[in-house]
C-alpha cells in the first residue's frame, strides 16, 4: 500500500477514534503505533514506544512542566492571590468599572506567578465575584470579565501551554515566556478599555468601588510584593539569562514556599495538594506528548506532512491569507478539542508550512496561545466559562458566554495588531541576555 | 480475577503515585535549586544533576501516570462521549480502554526487553554513574499498572470519593 494512502488512513483513524472520546494522549499513540508497525514492522515499531518516553521522560526541557504547573498550584492553594486583588483594587475601584478592571489586572498578575487559565479563573473568580455581586454589577459583565481574563494565565509568562508549544517545536521555552509579554499587557489592556468603555456607557453595569485614603493605596503597594518579586525573580532571571526556564521553575516554586512561609499562608496541606495536583496534571500533558511525538513519527515516515506543506504553500496564499485561514481552524479545533488537543494535532502540520512561509516560530506560538485563548472562553467547550459558572452558579450559562463576548472582540484586536506589527512580539526576545 | 487485578492495581497505583508525588516532585525541586545556588553562590554546580533530574523527572510523571487514569485527568473530545449511551458508551469506554492497553503493554514488553540488557551492558548516565536499569523497570511496572488499571476501570472515570480533574 502507497505510504501516504497509509498516512490518510491512520488520519483518519486518529479522527475517529477522538470523535468517539477515546482520550487525545492514546489515541495519538495507538494510531502512530499501528501506523508505524504497518509501515516499519513489529520491531522498530516497539522500539520507538519504548524509547521515545525514555528519552522525553528524562528530557531536561520537560522539567519544565511539572515544575511549573507546581508552582502555579503552590500559589494557587496558599492563597498568595488574595492580597494581589485587594492591592489592585486600591488603586484603581473607584473608576467605573473599578472592580472589573481591578478582576482584569489581578489575573494579569495572577497570570504571572501560574501558567494555568483554570487556577487563574477558579482563584480570582472565588476573590472578585463576591465582591462584583456586593457593589451590583452586571452579572454578565462581571463573569465574563473573570472567564476572559483567566485566560492571561496562559498568555503572560511562565505559560505551560507556552512550554507545550515549545517542547512540541524544539522553540526556546525563555524567548516564547519573554514574547508573551507585550501581548499579555496588550490583552490586559484591551479588557480593561472594553470594561470601561461599557461602565461610561452604561454606568448601571459596573458601579465604581469603595473608596481609599491614599494611606490605604500606599499600604497596598506592599501586598503587591510577593507576586511582583516571584514574577521579577523567574521571568526576570530568564529574560537576563540568569536561568534556563527549567532552573527559573525551581526557583520559582522555592521562592513561592518562601513567600507564604514568610507569609504565614504556608502549610502542609498547601504543599500536598500542590504536590498531588501537579504530578497528575504533568503527568497527563506528558501522555499526551509521548503520544504527540508517536504520530508525528508516523506522519514524518509517510510523508504526509510534506504533502500538506507543497499543497499549502503551492496555493500560494501568503501569510495573512495562511493566518486568517488558521483562525478559521483553530476556532473550528477549538470547538471541539482542549488547548492540548488543539495543538498538538496541528502543530506537525501547521509548523513546517509556518517554516516555509519564513514565520517566525516565537511570534507563531504566541499567536496559537491567543487562539487557544480563544478557545477557552467560546462554546460548546469554553473550560474557563464552566469553571466561571461553578463560581457564579446563579449567572446562566448563555449569559456567561455573552458577557464574554466583548472581550473575544477585543483578543481579536489584539491579534490582528500583532499580525500587523509582529515586532511587538519580537523585539522584547530579541533582548534577551 | 478481574476484583484480584483491580485491588492489586488499585493499591500499586497509589504507592506509585506516593513515590511521584512525595519522593520525585520534591527531590526535582529541591536538585534544581540547590544546583543553581551552588553554581551561582560558590560556582561548585553539580555536574551530574541533569543526569538525576531526567530521572527525577520519570519517577514523577510515570508514577503519577496510572493514578491520572482513576482520577480522569485523561483529556477527550466529549463532544459526542458525553452524548452516548448505553452499549455505544460502553464500546466507546472499551476501544479507550484497548487503545491504552496496547501503547502501555508494548511499552510495558520493550521495557522488560531492555532492562537485562542495561543491567548487563551497566548502562548509566553522562555524567551521573548511576545504573539506568532501575528506571527503565520501574517505567515497566508504571506501564504495567497502568494496564492493570485500564483492564478495571475502562472508563476512566474517578474512583470512589476521588474528585476529577478540575484544572488545565
Amino acid at each position: 500500500m502507497d505510504v501516504t494512502v497509509v498516512g490518510l488512513l491512520g488520519v483518519a483513524l486518529l479522527l475517529a477514534l477522538l470523535i468517539i472520546g477515546v482520550p487525545i494522549a492514546l489515541a495519538m499513540a495507538v494510531t502512530g503505533i499501528v501506523g508505524l508497525w504497518v509501515l516499519e514492522g513489529a520491531s522498530a515499531t516497539i522500539a520507538h514506544v519504548a524509547l521515545i518516553p525514555w528519552d522525553e521522560g528524562r528530557s531536561f526541557v520537560i522539567v519544565t512542566i511539572p515544575l511549573f504547573v507546581l508552582m502555579g498550584q503552590l500559589v494557587f492553594h496558599t492563597g498568595l492571590a488574595a492580597d494581589l486583588y485587594d492591592g489592585v483594587q486600591k488603586w484603581i475601584g473607584r473608576v467605573p468599572g473599578g472592580l472589573a478592571i481591578t478582576s482584569v489586572l489581578a489575573c494579569a498578575g495572577f497570570g504571572a506567578v501560574t501558567g494555568s487559565s483554570i487556577a487563574t479563573v477558579a482563584t480570582m473568580g472565588s476573590i472578585v465575584m463576591p465582591e462584583m455581586r456586593r457593589h451590583g454589577y452586571d452579572p454578565r459583565l462581571a463573569t465574563g470579565a473573570l472567564a476572559a481574563s483567566g485566560t492571561l494565565g496562559i498568555l503572560i509568562p511562565p505559560s505551560v501551554i507556552f512550554i507545550f508549544y515549545g517542547v512540541m517545536t524544539e522553540t526556546s521555552i525563555g524567548s516564547l515566556f519573554i514574547a508573551g509579554i507585550v501581548p499579555g499587557i496588550l490583552t490586559a489592556l484591551a479588557f480593561s478599555v472594553i470594561i470601561l468603555a461599557r461602565c461610561i456607557l452604561r454606568p448601571e453595569l459596573g458601579p465604581k468601588g469603595p473608596p481609599s485614603t491614599w494611606s490605604e493605596r500606599l499600604g497596598a503597594v506592599s501586598r503587591l510584593a510577593p507576586i511582583g518579586s516571584l514574577f521579577f525573580l523567574v521571568i526576570g532571571g530568564i529574560y537576563a539569562g540568569v536561568f534556563t526556564p527549567t532552573e527559573a521553575a525551581g526557583i520559582g516554586c522555592m521562592g513561592v514556599i518562601v513567600a507564604a512561609a514568610l507569609l504565614r499562608k504556608l502549610n502542609r496541606e498547601a504543599i500536598s495538594q500542590g504536590l498531588r495536583s501537579a504530578a497528575l496534571i504533568a503527568s497527563m500533558i506528558f501522555a499526551i506528548i509521548m503520544g504527540g511525538y508517536l504520530m508525528a513519527r508516523f506522519l514524518a515516515v509517510t510523508g504526509l506532512t510534506q504533502d500538506i506543506v507543497n499543497f499549502l504553500v503551492g496555493m500560494e496564499l501568503g501569510r495573512i491569507s495562511f493566518l486568517l485561514l488558521l483562525v478559521v481552524l483553530f476556532v473550528l479545533l477549538g470547538a471541539m478539542l482542549d488547548v492540548f488537543g488543539m495543538l498538538v494535532l496541528t502543530i506537525p502540520f501547521v509548523v513546517p508550512v509556518i517554516e516555509e512561509l519564513d514565520i517566525n516560530l516565537i511570534w507563531f506560538g504566541v499567536f496559537a496561545v491567543i487562539m487557544a485563548e480563544l478557545a477557552l472562553v467560546t462554546p460548546p467547550i469554553g473550560a474557563n466559562v464552566f469553571v466561571m459558572r461553578r463560581v457564579a452558579p446563579e449567572v446562566p450559562m448563555g449569559d456567561i458566554f455573552l458577557g464574554v463576548a466583548p472581550f473575544v472582540a477585543g483578543v481579536l484586536a489584539v491579534l490582528a495588531l500583532l499580525i500587523v506589527f509582529p515586532e511587538l512580539v519580537l523585539w522584547l526576545p530579541r533582548q534577551m541576555g | 480475577m478481574l476484583d484480584l487485578i483491580d485491588l492489586w492495581s488499585r493499591r500499586a497505583s497509589l504507592g506509585l503515585y506516593r513515590i511521584g508525588v512525595y519522593g520525585g516532585l520534591p527531590a526535582l525541586v529541591i536538585l534544581v535549586t540547590v544546583d543553581v545556588m551552588l553554581r551561582y553562590l560558590f560556582n561548585a554546580p553539580l555536574r551530574w544533576s541533569r543526569d538525576a533530574n531526567g530521572l527525577l523527572l520519570l519517577i514523577a510523571l510515570f508514577g503519577a501516570l496510572p493514578h491520572a487514569w482513576d482520577r480522569g485527568y485523561h483529556i477527550r473530545m466529549e463532544l459526542v462521549h458525553t452524548r452516548l449511551t448505553g452499549r455505544r458508551r460502553q464500546l466507546a469506554d472499551l476501544l479507550s480502554a484497548l487503545a491504552g492497553m496496547i501503547v502501555f503493554g508494548a511499552l510495558t514488553a520493550q521495557s522488560i526487553r531492555f532492562v537485562p540488557y542495561m543491567a548487563t551492558t551497566w548502562e548509566t548516565g553522562e555524567d551521573l554513574m548511576f545504573p539506568l536499569w532501575p528506571f527503565m523497570a520501574f517505567m515497566g511496572i508504571c506501564s504495567l499498572v497502568f494496564v492493570a488499571r485500564l483492564l478495571s476501570n475502562p472508563k476512566g472515570t474517578p474512583l470512589d470519593g476521588e474528585a476529577e480533574s478540575d484544572w488545565m
